[in-house]
């Protein structure tokens, strides 16, 4: 009766394998996987624990009142602060206070206000080379003065609009 | 008996067991997954195309240059019913006049992300299990575990996925998890001026979202793909793909 043999070592060795099979499984596969579903449980937290780079929309006016009120009496009120103005992390750093880049440019207010057959015909919107003939500007001041419609609007408040060459640089 | 017994192996967990593993708060936080179900609203007719929203969304993401985790694209459609669909830098720096070549019968701007499907292809196709399901309806990736073999990136019918090139990993919206997680709105929708991308908690009672998504006429994209998207458009057109 020695082919019995055969059948204990086949079984050994399939025991042998099934057992390998677990340890190295258990070795690879990290703790958390399988926990809530076909994925590592803990990426949710490690997702969730990403610092944010843009403060929340209220987060401004907690030190910039005076503007957040121009803002928020004006036609700008429902623009977003850091869309102008960056995210909040840019300014508010581990470092300390860093200054805010400021977007200066026509191409800025072009971004809403250019007008597109696209847009909803109910925004406010111009053809800028027309709006430069109709306030006397010229063609030309776009190149030579970037910040051209600050002449005249003040980007917090920007309607109605100030007399030429008042030149309010905020507010 | 052993092969039953190697399932519930191979299973690792019961019903039972799942039970108790309930997600409960995320550490450090008094977040619950559990207690959270979100929607996305957009509204196609307030779309204004400035492109903010695409510029907030690669700050905040650090989503590489010519890469997108959310777009927006114009729709220019002719008399004749002839489209063209533009989107200069996925429309991150704004939208200029273009000059289509027919008379313009209708334009919009339809702003577009990921889906966030109920029921979706690209974790369906993920080898390695790097991409899943949140109780709260939000799709994410594991960089950890993501292999880049890009079988997801093919799968998504919104083509919403990109694998990053810098780190070799699959890349996607996501819901702004590490925003929404700590009260805030995903960085898309705080960065539109004029509300046409909305986003709330549809087990919240007091989220307007609910009123939206209950009460509205709403559209879903590829509806025939099936996938139970979890994003809604308001003012949705047939030209939209």
């Amino acid at each position: 009766m020695k082919h019995h043999r055969h059948l204990v070592r086949a079984g050994a060795a399939l025991i042998g394998a099934a057992l390998l099979f677990f340890v190295v499984r258990a070795l690879v596969m990290p703790k958390s996987f399988g926990r809530f579903g076909h994925f590592r449980g803990d990426n949710i937290a490690e997702q969730a624990a990403i610092p944010a780079v843009h403060g929340a929309p209220e987060a401004c006016a907690e030190c910039h009142m005076e503007v957040a009120e121009t803002k928020v009496a004006g036609k700008h009120a429902s623009v977003p602060c850091q869309d102008c103005h960056g995210p909040l992390a840019l300014h508010i750093t581990e470092a300390g206070k860093e200054q805010m880049p400021m977007h200066r440019s026509f191409t800025l207010c072009a971004r809403c206000h250019q007008q597109l057959a696209a847009r909803p015909a109910a925004f406010p919107q111009i053809d800028l080379m027309e709006h430069l003939d109709v306030v006397g500007a010229g063609h030309d001041a776009l190149t030579t003065n970037e910040a051209i419609c600050f002449d005249c609007h003040r980007p917090h408040s920007p309607s109605p609009a100030l007399a030429p060459g008042t030149k309010t640089k905020s507010r | 008996m052993a092969g039953a017994a190697i399932t519930v192996a191979l299973l690792r967990i019961t019903p039972a067991q799942a039970a108790e593993h309930a997600i409960g708060m995320l550490p450090g936080t008094n977040y619950d997954p559990e207690e959270h179900l979100y929607a996305y609203v957009i509204d196609i007719t307030k779309c204004i195309g400035c492109g903010m929203c695409v510029q907030a969304c690669s700050r905040e993401n650090k989503v590489p240059d010519h890469f997108f985790r959310t777009w927006v694209e114009r729709y220019t459609v002719s008399e004749q019913g002839e489209v063209i669909v533009d989107s200069p830098n996925g429309g991150k720096d704004g939208f200029k006049p273009i000059t289509p070549g027919f008379k313009v019968a209708k334009s919009y701007f339809v702003p577009k992300l990921c889906n966030h499907c109920a029921n979706t292809p690209c974790t369906q196709v993920c080898p390695v299990g790097a991409s899943y399901n949140t109780p709260e309806g939000v799709v994410l990736v594991d960089p950890k575990r993501c292999i880049g073999c890009g079988y997801c990136v093919q799968a998504c019918p919104f083509g919403s996925r990109f694998i990053n090139p810098v780190t070799k990993t699959a890349e996607k919206c996501t819901w702004c998890y590490h925003r929404v997680t700590k009260g805030m709105k995903p960085a898309c929708v705080e960065a539109c001026p004029v509300g046409a991308r909305m986003f709330g908690d549809l087990k919240n009672e007091r989220d307007p979202i609910r009123k939206i998504v209950t009460e509205a006429h709403l559209a879903i994209l590829q509806p025939e793909k099936l996938t139970k998207p979890r994003c809604y458009y308001l003012g949705f057109d047939k030209e939209i793909r």
